[in-house]
């Protein structure tokens, strides 16, 4: 008999056959979300090369090796946004997120939101470990509620580093010993064409190293917004009279994709717009890769005196891995991030290949990390990182750092490096701007 | 006597099928089978998987308190409640609005102005005609990730090519992107460059579609080239100015890439466009329903603003 079909009967054959790929669909999603936790294939995903990089080392290693020779590790690079996004999407949706991730410790924010955590604790597998390692770097910015969920392995401390032959021909006593000699240099070499520093008016950067030199964060260890602490406003208006009373510095060129050290802004270093600067070592590799003709002529030191608590050094950068909640294996995901981390062997092959400097204290030991770097005039800048580690102010991470950082940049930083807002009303308006961000979590 | 007509439109002889069991008509007539909704299923499934589920199920979103990996909560209409309560959405959408509006009072009539010079005696020869036309398109093909930088390097302060142009001819630069004054007026130009060409060649298109006798016997009537162009041509390029409105202002309300790339949003949310701030919102703040109430309060805005302006068309075509 031959059959013929209806409209309706077509749209009920449709419906059910679509229903049923739903359905199919969803038992994908069920069963894909079940953690066998001895996989042999895992994945990592990363949003820079040289971490990749790391990671890959990491991988092929004796450390990770010995223990899990069978495993095999895909290594994916999505761009920076991309890969956090779809983390965060694939860790809501339970299904497709890697077993171990790179997260920048700006957006590791987005992680801790809400009740739970979609990443592993590893406080129990880093165990003594923990005594080896600068904690403020390596884990502190991976760290919520007493637990870790990330390790970093780059030593952030921020250094002051300037052009010493520029400063002796202009008879400037080095190093400095307080920010008013700093002024004082600046005044004497700034003009109309070159300055001391390049603030940015883009990025929380300056202000956040600044304030932790001053003895403050943005967040105080109940997880209350702190910006409106007095050595947070000294260190605003400490920048802004640098650019507009005191006049040794100019507005980074800097721009919205890129606001920390875009072309132009090493560009204007390359031509002596600019002759110091203070930031961390991938702030300071920057230099080395591309102000190579300066090699020899700058310096590094210590922060200066002079502001609030006046500590030697600030925390600023860095990137912990971490072994999600879909991992088909957290122990070999979490061999990975041991032998890149807290191995000598994987530290030090950053360091060869990035110049990250490591959180890992027992690396600087060897002897790659002891020797003189001739792009900063010779000075042991491994020793001067490691001796003023211990100084790391505690990172006070919170739920809303990405949103009040951003809030920050736009209604403190920006308008009050361009001298149009005060700096301590600024700073004590933001305080119901992050309230009201904490009442939306 | 209105023949009845096979619904399938298949068969031929337009004659229809009855169904001698149910009295239901037969879907094909004789040569009925269900091969073409077979070959039509592949579409309304993929139609069904990522359009039709990902837009109602934004909807239900929108009504849920969803933010990270909390169980959502049904809210009822708490989200657009809020969107009022929020001044940075609504800065958002004044920004947005501002855009919009130069699109439709700045950009369309520049548009028909190159398409007019294009199509005159300015543009005499054929070639040259196309030459011009794949000139315009070209921006419009363009990456946006490319204008972006491209831009970018023009309207650097100390580098660009602009600021470049404005000393050499004595005048003071600007800090287009980096100025809460001069942003949003460099968005607009960027916009400008993009969209003029394609919106250039819409307007080409109807200029093409009107008979050019109507010219000649406005001009055999005495009118000059203004009141042929006010009282002939503009007339008739109703439906392609409609069209070109209607698409300038949803495209209006859906920019994110240009402003992304170039400010940021910045500075001081000076050029925040609304489908930045619903970026922000979904992916920062990570807050999904609010960011789905945000995406609904845009394609509601698009679909108003459209309605209205089909309305106005529909009142001065009468």
């Amino acid at each position: 008999m031959k059959r013929t079909m209806t409209r309706r009967g077509f749209l009920k054959t449709g419906g059910g056959a679509l229903a049923g790929a739903y359905a199919l669909g969803l038992a994908g999603c069920g069963g894909g979300s079940e953690q066998e936790g001895s996989s042999k294939s895992l994945e990592f995903w990363g949003f820079d090369e040289g971490r990749v990089n790391f990671a890959k080392a990491a991988y092929k290693s004796k450390a990770f090796e010995s223990k899990h020779g069978d495993v095999k590790i895909t290594f994916r690079i999505l761009p920076y946004e991309q890969m956090h996004d779809k983390l965060l999407t694939a860790l809501v949706s339970g299904q497709g997120a890697p077993d171990i991730a790179d997260i920048e410790i700006s957006r590791f924010g987005q992680f801790i939101k809400g009740d739970r955590v979609p990443l592993l604790g590893l406080k129990g597998r880093i165990g003594d470990a923990i005594n080896d390692i600068y904690e403020p770097a390596a884990v502190d910015p991976w760290s919520w509620k007493g637990e870790i969920y990330g390790v970093g392995n780059e030593l952030n401390t921020v250094v002051m580093a300037y052009r010493r032959d520029i400063l002796e021909d202009a008879g400037v006593q080095l190093p400095f010993a307080t920010w008013d000699d700093v002024i004082a240099a600046g005044q004497e070499i700034s003009t109309g064409d070159r300055k001391m520093f390049a603030i940015h008016d883009l990025s929380f950067g300056d202000h956040y190293m600044m304030m932790q030199h001053a003895g403050t964060a943005y967040f105080d260890e109940n997880g209350n917004y702190n910006g409106d602490d007095p050595r947070s406003i000294e260190a605003m208006q400490f920048l802004h009279d640098l650019v507009y009373k005191h006049e040794i510095a100019a507005i980074a060129p800097a721009e919205a994709d890129n606001n920390w050290a875009p072309p132009q802004y090493m560009a204007s270093f390359r031509a002596e717009k600019f002759i110091a600067t203070f930031g961390p070592p991938w702030h300071l590799s920057y230099f080395i890769d591309q102000v190579p003709d300066q090699s020899g002529k700058w310096d590094v030191q210590e922060l200066p005196e002079g502001l609030g608590e006046s500590r030697p050094t600030a925390n600023f950068g860095g990137t912990g891995m971490a072994i999600t909640e879909q991992s088909g294996n957290p122990e070999a995901s979490w061999a990975l991030i041991e032998a890149g981390n807290l191995t000598k062997e994987g530290v030090l092959f950053d360091f060869e290949e990035r110049t990250a400097y490591p959180a890992y204290k027992p690396a600087y030991e060897e002897q790659a990390l002891a020797q003189p770097n001739d792009y900063f005039g010779g000075v042991k800048i491994g020793q001067l990182y490691s001796d003023i580690a211990d100084d790391l102010p505690a990172f006070r991470q919170s739920p809303v750092w990405p949103d009040t950082t951003e809030a920050i940049q736009r209604d403190v930083i920006t308008p009050v490096m361009n001298d149009k807002a005060d700096a301590e009303t600024a700073l004590t308006e933001m305080k119901g701007t992050v309230e009201d961000l904490q009442k939306e979590q | 006597m209105q023949p009845r007509v096979d619904e399938a439109g298949q068969g031929g002889d337009r004659k229809t099928a009855p169904d001698g069991a149910t009295g239901k008509r037969r879907w094909g007539g004789r040569r009925s089978t269900a091969a073409p909704y077979l070959f039509l299923l592949p579409f309304f499934a993929i139609y069904s998987a990522f359009l039709l589920y990902p837009t109602f199920s934004a909807l239900w979103l929108s009504f849920q308190e969803a933010v990270a990996l909390d169980t959502p909560a049904f809210i009822g209409l708490d989200n657009y409640v809020r969107l009022v309560q929020d001044e940075r959405y609504l800065h958002a959408l004044r920004n947005t609005t501002v855009y919009a509006l130069a699109s439709v009072f700045i950009l369309s009539p520049l548009a028909l102005a190159v398409a007019l010079a294009v199509r005159s005696f300015l543009v005499p020869s054929a070639n040259l005609k196309s030459f011009y036309r794949i000139s315009l398109f070209l921006p419009f093909i363009t990456s946006f990730v490319v204008i972006a930088l491209m831009f970018g390097l023009i309207f650097n302060k100390d580098f660009g090519l602009l600021n470049s142009f404005f000393r050499s001819i004595g005048l003071p630069e600007l800090n287009w992107l980096r100025s809460e004054r001069l942003a949003m007026l460099s968005i607009v130009l960027v916009g400008i460059w993009t969209y003029l060409g394609v919106n250039s060649l819409y307007f080409l298109a109807g200029l093409q579609n009107i008979p050019h006798e109507l010219n000649e016997a406005a001009a055999i009537d005495g009118a000059n080239r203004r009141k042929t162009f006010l009282y002939v041509t503009l007339p008739l390029l109703r439906p392609t100015i409609l069209f070109v409105v209607v698409q300038a202002t949803i495209f209006s309300y859906q920019l994110f890439e240009i402003p992304f790339l170039l400010t940021n949003g910045g500075p001081s949310d000076a050029t925040l466009f609304l489908s930045q701030y619903l970026y922000e919102v979904g992916f920062s703040q990570f807050d999904r329903g609010y960011a789905a109430a945000i995406g609904y309060s845009m394609a509601l805005i698009s679909i108003v603003l459209t309605i209205a302006q089909l309305l106005l068309y529909r009142r001065y075509t009468r």
